[in-house]
């Protein structure tokens, strides 16, 4: 088994990541070590010249994931939590349903906790205080029930469904 | 070939972590959206029975009480959390709710009783829930510990606040947690007598305690105290061998104030109650800031403890922030900050 890479080695050591589409990316250890995943993995190979393969995830996503965590590893000391916040919200203002969930599935696989907290809490916020229509809506979903099976539901909850 | 979207969203990461952030009623709600949810509200490892559900149900009292009963008893998985307020209007479930949840294997409580005046008694219950991290509790009494009490023996938190206990309530869960360590004790009318023995304790905050305190505290890994807005404090011993921050009103300042529980001291947070000379204030500062080499912030906390309306008085205040401002020019490494205002409404 490799060693753990040192303090020095660890200031210089870059870590490489292969996309699903076969783009390496070039990250810097402190960047790297942002995934609980990445961490464990480096603790096996030690800083190695081969990427790392994250074959479930594209180069579109990686790219927004290693922005989030190059952001918060240099943001760590220096720039108020306010900030940083802020910065967070402008990341996900705009996201498309479909690279939020890509985004929170990386995040997840990577195991880079404060995004998956950061993209839980902006789905969360975009459920709030919508209808069952407004939700099937947002979500893509038909109404998969039979009246009969709705009916049930609806009885079974029906206190969360009254005004 | 669609796209894949949120339908998709894992069911751990959507009950355990987005459904908990909204409202109950409306996670609850999901199951009608469409048959893949339709057993969703069964599987919500963290249930919060707050105020705000209380609100959205109809104002019939004991409609709730039978709601909270349907959703505890229909849960299939583990439950991690347990937030309940308004304790008080469900008396009579209460006790059969905690021992359901702790045969869960609960890990974080919250209680909160809705009556402030007189307090509501604990359930006993609340004693057999074994696997508890985390406890909170607000608006309660604890008279007596069962006496086949084993302690909370993975109980790393402990949150009280205007919670009336005897002493020998708190002397015995204190001694039954072994690994607790983060205390707090938050304008509680008993105990007055703190004994902290601990060996693992980290952090400790008594605060809002109107009346006279005796504390001894002998834990030596504590890097964390507060002791503020109490009345009248006598420490017996305390020795702060470890301890990094450092929070106290300014009166009781002259216990922590010697060599050794300075020595680690980076951050320094000094209340001032009414009626002190701003000018002691500086002077006190001066000698905390020569004891403490690895000192980073220094907050000076006036909240609510200044009045200026005579001109003597802003004199003072002027002098203050001067003699602050001079200490600060003086040691460049230390960030100093000072608040003041009223928190009156």
């Amino acid at each position: 088994m490799a060693e753990l890479p040192n303090t020095t080695m660890a200031n210089e050591c870059k870590v490489k990541l292969k996309s699903k589409d076969d783009k390496i990316f070039e990250v810097e250890y402190a960047v790297a070590m942002q995934s609980q995943t990445l961490k464990n993995a480096l603790a096996h190979t030690g800083c190695t010249d081969t990427a790392l393969p994250l074959h479930d995830i594209s180069s579109q996503i990686l790219a927004k994931v290693i922005e989030y965590c190059e952001y918060h590893v240099n943001a760590a000391n220096t720039i108020s939590e306010k900030d940083v916040k802020t910065w967070d919200e402008e990341l996900v203002k705009h996201m498309d349903q479909d690279t939020l969930f890509r985004l929170i599935v990386a995040a997840k696989y990577l195991e880079i906790h404060n995004l998956v907290d950061l993209m839980c809490k902006t789905i969360a916020d975009r459920i709030k205080d919508k209808s069952v229509e407004e939700l099937r809506e947002i979500f893509h979903v038909q109404n998969d029930f039979t009246p009969e099976e709705e009916e049930q539901v609806r009885r079974e909850t029906k206190w969360a469904h009254g005004e | 070939m669609g796209k894949i979207n949120l339908v998709n969203l894992p069911d751990d990461l959507l009950c355990s972590q987005i459904l908990t952030r909204i409202p109950l009623k409306e996670a609850v709600r999901f199951s009608a959206v469409s048959r893949k949810w339709c057993k969703v509200w069964t599987r919500l490892p963290h249930l919060k029975f707050t105020d705000e559900f209380f609100n959205s149900i109809s104002t019939n009292a004991n409609m709730a009480e039978d709601i909270i009963n349907k959703i505890i008893h229909m849960q299939c998985v583990n439950l991690e959390s347990f937030e309940l307020h308004n304790c008080d209007r469900c008396e009579s479930s209460i006790h059969k709710w905690l021992l359901w949840i702790s045969l869960s294997g609960v890990k974080c409580l919250h209680l909160k009783s809705s009556t402030i005046r007189m307090q509501m008694e604990v359930s006993e219950s609340i004693f057999s829930c074994m696997t508890l991290t985390s406890l909170s509790l607000e608006y309660f009494k604890i008279t007596e510990v069962p006496a086949r009490f084993l302690g909370f023996s993975q109980l790393v938190s402990l949150y009280l606040d205007q919670v009336e206990l005897s002493e020998q309530a708190f002397e015995v869960i204190l001694k039954l947690c072994g690994c607790l360590q983060y205390l707090t004790v938050d304008a509680c009318s008993s105990p007055s007598n703190f004994l902290i023995i601990s060996s693992t304790l980290k952090s400790l905050a008594l605060v809002r305690l109107d009346k006279t305190c005796l504390v001894e505290v002998n834990c030596p890994r504590l890097e964390s105290i507060k002791v503020c807005q109490i009345l009248e404090l006598v420490i017996v011993n305390i020795c702060l061998p470890v301890c990094v921050h450092l929070e106290a009103d300014f009166h009781h300042l002259q216990h922590f104030v010697t060599v050794k529980s300075l020595r680690k001291v980076i951050y320094f947070e000094v209340y001032s109650m009414n009626g002190e000379s701003y000018h002691s204030v500086v002077l006190l500062c001066s000698r905390i800031m020569k004891g403490a080499p690895l000192l980073k912030t220094v907050r000076i906390n006036l909240v609510n403890s200044i009045q200026i309306f005579e001109p003597d008085e802003i004199d003072y205040f002027l002098r203050t922030v001067n003699g602050l401002l001079c200490l600060a020019g003086d040691s460049p490494k230390v960030r100093f900050s000072l608040s003041w205002g009223s928190t009156a409404k």
